[in-house]
């Protein structure tokens, strides 16, 4: 057996694609390679890269699996005194072994990287056992394939429907469907705001028992098990086998079914609470400015500071006006970034990447034009609905400091392009003066663009 | 060269299973009109989900052109690349046929045209990755492309790199669909798939 193990392991199909999963892992995980390092995103691209590995290692397992019968030897293995099952469940070991070698080499690179960039945490585990056990499962579900539908056909069809059902999975996850976040490809871990909460494994769990359902069911079934032989000693275990993969694949499909995916993190109501009692302590990173302290998480402190310039700079004809809020803080929630908030007040940012690629950047001009809206506008005030003497003095804020509008947040007619460069023209002085004296009156909407300087 | 006798173009195209893989084509396509709610929409997933249809399709007419018969087959008088031809001919008509077909039934998140080009340029794909590793081997690439597309897709990036995620109106994109596929009928249509093994499992 151990002969024969050695020989399939270096005999097998999947060496020669496992280059073509190397490059398709570096260019997924290096197109998002932002500059910020986390550990919860690292991991979870780990998972994501699935879709790399998955359909090669389904198809090559499928395509070793189906070697007897391509070779037409099916009869003349029928005659020797091995199990078949057992036999070619040698052929199955090897491609899974070169699958997971490979998967965790991955790990070990990504991890290796992330150890030297990341300002804060640890590796989490949840998200690459979740792939690992997919891992499993595709190589296990080409077999499975390969065994029981042995084709021309079969090695591309299995391959393309693995990763086919993948996308479906993430599509219907993306669209709040519970059953879809069962696809190996969705994260398994909450992205947004988990560095400031304690990560949940609840939906890696009910991941990871999937996979190791289907992967117990495939490799059950590839043994072609007649339930009328099932006094037989021979056909009783991969019967069994079947049957346990299929009840744990079942229950995970139920669990999956209780999760909530309003917050993106899967949080499964049998196997745990709400993600808000688990917040994580930690000491922010600040940066004193002449305008604001500047304090963020410690997971982003390599962006703290180009954010801090960045608010400085904008904020800086403000600069002792009343309202104004000393300290600008990380916050976890989205929706209430970037605002003026309490008392004393505290400008909230949020928690994303403020440099990046060409998709970042656009985000930014988003978050600079809701940043200087806030600075302008009533505490909490959405920046949509904010009035026209408010949006000119924001886009004068944006155009001192060099930086881009987002139009779509605060749009520009005449009259408010011609209030900014009136005050663009206005001596400093003169300007600052005229805005801390009217700064509260036009939080309060009591200004109008003819009543700018 | 005289054109091949009508019952050698059929034995051709039954040595090389070609009433299998019709009736695999029809199977996707109806998987593709099945599949509407999946693909009916303008995101991300729906468009890779056409492409992977279209990669499916391209793989499995791919894979028909092993042949049975190995270096024998070459010894014969038979004019080889015209069969080819005839064969892969045959195969993509009833492809981009079924695709048609199955496209006009509803509104998908990539029209009509867009959805041929792709098949075309996969096609090509895969047909110039059958001449290069073995029919067996002739899905790899193509996948490995759609991957990429996807995380192109994702990125909002467009680039001619990934030119099945342009649209029709790009007529490059079309112009490269259209010269991968003339290349992969050509290359296996005159020398023929890879039939030296490379499978050692």
């Amino acid at each position: 057996m151990r002969a024969a193990l050695r020989i399939e392991l270096r005999r097998n199909s999947l060496l020669i694609l496992l280059p073509v999963s190397a490059f398709l892992i570096w260019f997924a995980i290096n197109q998002k390679y932002d500059p910020v390092a986390l550990w919860i995103d690292r991991s979870s691209a780990i998972q994501g890269s699935l879709q790399a590995l998955g359909p090669f290692v389904t198809g090559a397992a499928a395509w070793t699996a189906s070697r007897e019968h391509r070779r037409t030897m099916t009869d003349l293995l029928a005659s020797t005194p091995r199990n078949p099952w057992t036999r070619t469940l040698t052929t199955a070991a090897a491609t899974c072994g070169w699958a997971v070698a490979f998967y965790l080499a991955a790990t070990a690179v990504v991890f290796a990287l992330t150890a030297g960039q990341a300002t804060w945490g640890e590796p989490v585990i949840w998200p690459v056992l979740s792939g690992l056990t997919a891992v499993i499962a595709c190589a296990a579900l080409g077999h499975a394939a390969g065994r029981l539908l042995p084709s021309l056909f079969t090695t591309p069809l299995i391959a393309i429907a693995v990763y086919a059902l993948m996308a479906i999975g993430m599509g219907a996850a993306l669209n709040h469907s519970t059953l879809g976040m069962l696809s190996p490809i969705y994260g398994s871990i909450g992205l947004d705001a988990s560095v400031f909460y304690q990560v949940r494994p609840d939906l890696a769990l009910v991941q990871t028992g999937c996979y190791l359902g289907l992967t117990l069911a495939a490799i059950g079934l590839s043994a072609r098990p007649d339930p009328r032989r099932v006094r037989e000693a021979a056909a009783r275990l991969p019967l069994a086998t079947a049957a346990l993969g299929l009840a744990l694949t079942m229950t995970t499909l139920v669990l999956a079914g209780t999760s909530r995916v309003t917050d993106q993190t899967g949080n499964i109501a049998v196997l745990g609470g709400s993600r808000s009692d688990h917040r994580v302590g930690y000491t922010p990173d600040c940066a004193d400015g002449e305008t604001l302290r500047v304090c963020v998480h410690p997971a982003y402190a390599k962006d703290l500071p180009t954010l801090a310039a960045v608010i400085n700079t904008i904020a800086a004809p403000l600069t002792g006006t009343p309202g104004l809020p000393q300290r600008a803080e990380q916050v976890p929630d989205r929706e209430k970034a970037p605002q003026v908030q309490g008392d004393p007040a505290v400008l909230t940012i949020p928690d994303f990447i403020i440099h990046g690629g060409p998709a970042s950047a656009h985000d930014g001009a988003g978050f600079r034009t809701r940043l200087a809206l806030a600075l302008v506008t009533a505490p909490g005030a959405a920046p949509r609905q904010a009035t026209p003497a408010q949006r000119a003095v924001a886009l004068y804020l944006l155009q001192q400091a060099g930086q881009t509008s987002d139009s779509a947040i605060a749009s520009a007619d005449p009259n408010i392009t011609g209030a900014v460069r009136r005050l663009a023209a206005f001596p400093e002085a003169t300007r600052h003066h005229w805005i801390a004296t009217h700064i509260t009156a036009l939080r309060a909407h009591a200004l109008t663009v003819k009543d700018l300087p | 060269m005289t054109p091949p006798a009508r019952r050698l173009i059929r034995l051709h195209l039954r040595s090389r299973q070609s009433g299998p893989t019709a009736l695999i084509l029809t199977g996707i396509a109806l998987a593709l009109r099945a599949g509407h709610p999946f693909t009916a929409g303008a995101g991300l997933f729906a468009q890779v989900l056409l492409l992977l249809l279209a990669t499916a399709a391209a793989s499995v007419i791919t894979a028909s052109t092993r042949t049975p018969f190995g270096e024998t087959e070459r010894t014969a008088s038979a004019p080889l690349p015209t069969l080819r031809l005839a064969h892969l001919s045959a195969l993509l008509a009833v492809a981009a046929a079924l695709f048609a077909r199955a496209l006009a039934t509803g509104t998908y998140a990539a029209d009509t045209t867009a959805v041929l080009r792709n098949l075309a340029g996969l096609a090509g794909i895969a047909l110039l990755t059958a001449r290069l590793l073995g029919p067996h081997l002739s899905w790899t690439l193509p996948i490995a492309y759609v991957v990429i597309c996807g995380n192109t897709l994702d990125a909002q990036v467009t680039s001619l790199w990934a030119w099945p995620d342009l649209p029709t109106a790009n007529h490059t994109a079309s112009l490269i669909a259209i010269a991968l596929l003339t290349a992969g009928v050509t290359a296996v249509t005159l020398a023929g798939p890879r039939d030296r093994t490379t499978d050692r499992s």
